[in-house]
């Protein structure tokens, strides 16, 4: 594995042991804290594992493509609070699901799924949008950048906006060495990034909006 | 911009590349673009509230001065009444009561003592009128309907306006601390409209609406406007109107003040939520 191989595999080291030290037991948190956990296993472990026992390199990327869309999407629902979205997101995880998990059995893995990682994408994009402007309308008067949810979500739309468009070329370009590696690079890069934000979320404690001041009535 | 290089120097295709960084970057470009938009956004939405929280803070600081300022007013002119009125009044009914008395004749005797019951009956119809304007006995014994009309027609018995009310559908009484704080906001608009509207009538309806009480007053005089109200209550002036505020608040409730689509009249309305008392009469 190269330098960067280890980097990337490691960085999740960090949110992970943030999750720890700081004690953000929360339900939200644990879904990016199992993200984070499947990261570490599947870069340093189970791509090699699984690819092996199935015989196709792309076998666990679609595997963890369904494990990422399912974890950050249960991360993005618990913390929306518009009941309508939520049924939105419940619908769309359902369909997204069903199709990659038909997608994963019916095409053996031959080829690296572009389409159901570029809606995985834009779900996640459009989730995420949806619950910054979620944050804007509501009577909250804290900073959004104080909030540990921010910084999380800023994490996911950097990541899967960076990577968006080389997961749209991998499925005809895959084969072609010098796009694996500019793949791998800009896929290291935001994964870095990503693991920084999540991490800066760890670190940051969660605040509780300031009762409003009164005056007692008269 | 490795990757850049790499792309440019070894890429069969050099045009993927190109499309490649481009692509990646207008995404990232537009997500990072959108997220300082909702921050900066958020921060003015946040700093707009603050400064509408502080307003409203301020506007509850006149309300509670003027409230102050009302009852500090109500006390001196009780004070006043008291000391200028009954005050000389039970003095001179002593001077008629003094020690001499018992050394005059009996005619004079009886015309002293007749004058100082007379003095004493005066006092004590001082008195209860200063009690009553604190706390009209029709409002306490018979309710708001019957406080209203009796005011309404001392109003039109002096002749120089006609005034009516009629009260649609007040079958269940509100609690009486509420029918207090509405009869005095009615008696404050009442006395505003009879000291600067000049109108030749003031008419009052009463009715009910989904759990909510209203009152509105209608006249052909000079009035105001919602605006003018909420300017005049943010500005110094208007005591009264302040005073209507802070009961209408009290209450739980709403007035507006509006010029009539004819453009002829105009009116108040007080809508007020309905809690009427429990406790059988």
């Amino acid at each position: 594995m190269p330098p960067l191989g280890y980097i990337i595999a490691l960085a999740p080291l960090l949110p992970f042991g943030l999750y720890f030290l700081h004690s953000r037991r929360n339900t939200g948190y644990f879904f990016i804290f199992l993200y984070c956990f499947l990261s570490i296993a599947f870069d340093l472990a189970l791509h090699g594992v699984l690819n092996r026992s199935v015989g196709s390199e792309f076998f666990s990327y679609r595997l963890f493509t369904i494990f990422e869309y399912s974890l950050v999407s249960l991360f993005l629902f618990k913390i929306i609070q518009n009941a309508t979205f939520r049924k939105f997101i419940t619908f769309a995880s359902l369909a997204f699901l069903s199709f990659s998990i038909f997608d994963l059995i019916s095409s053996r893995s031959k080829y690296f799924d572009s389409i159901a990682t570029g809606i995985s994408c834009i779900l996640i994009l459009v989730y995420s949008i949806f619950y910054l402007f979620e944050q804007i309308k509501s009577p909250n008067s804290l900073f959004l950048y104080s909030t540990p949810n921010f910084w999380i979500v800023v994490a996911f739309i950097v990541f899967f906006s960076g990577t968006f468009f080389i997961f749209i070329f991998s499925q005809n370009n895959y084969d072609n060495p010098e796009f694996k590696a500019t793949f791998s690079i800009i896929n290291s890069i935001f994964n870095i990034i990503k693991n920084l934000l999540i991490a800066i979320a760890f670190i940051i404690k969660p605040e509780k909006a300031a009762k409003k001041k009164t005056i007692p009535v008269l | 911009m490795i990757w850049l290089q790499i792309n440019a120097n070894q890429f069969k295709n050099p045009g993927i590349s190109t499309v490649l960084f481009f692509g990646t970057l207008g995404m990232l470009v537009l997500a990072i673009g959108l997220v300082i938009f909702i921050v900066f956004h958020q921060r003015r939405v946040i700093r707009y509230q603050m400064q509408l929280q502080k307003m409203e803070e301020e506007q509850q600081k006149i309300l509670l001065n003027a409230s102050i300022r009302w009852q500090e007013e109500e006390r001196q002119r009780i004070a006043a009444d008291l000391h200028d009125d009954a005050g000389p009044l039970l003095a001179t009914a002593r001077l008629y009561l003094n020690e001499n008395l018992l050394k005059q004749d009996i005619n004079t005797q009886l015309q002293s003592i007749y004058n100082a019951k007379q003095i004493i009956d005066d006092t004590i119809q001082l008195i209860r009128n200063i009690s009553h304007s604190l706390m009209p006995p029709t409002l306490k014994n018979f309710g708001l309907e019957s406080a209203i009309n009796d005011l309404f027609q001392k109003i039109s018995g002096t002749g120089s306006i006609n005034a009516s009310c009629r009260f649609h559908d007040y079958r269940q009484r509100l609690r009486p601390e509420q029918e207090l704080l509405i009869f005095r906001v009615v008696q404050e608009l009442v006395n505003n409209i009879l000291k600067h509207s000049n109108s030749s009538f003031i008419h009052l309806t009463q009715n009910y609406s989904e759990d909510k009480f209203y009152l509105r007053i209608h006249h052909d005089g000079r009035g105001i406007t919602q605006q003018d109200f909420e300017k005049m209550n943010k500005s110094s002036l208007g005591l009264g109107l302040k005073n209507i505020q802070s009961r209408i608040k009290v209450l739980h409730g709403e007035i507006f003040f509006e010029k009539d689509l004819s453009q002829t009249y105009y009116k108040v309305t007080i809508e007020v939520p309905m809690e009427v008392e429990i406790e059988a009469r």
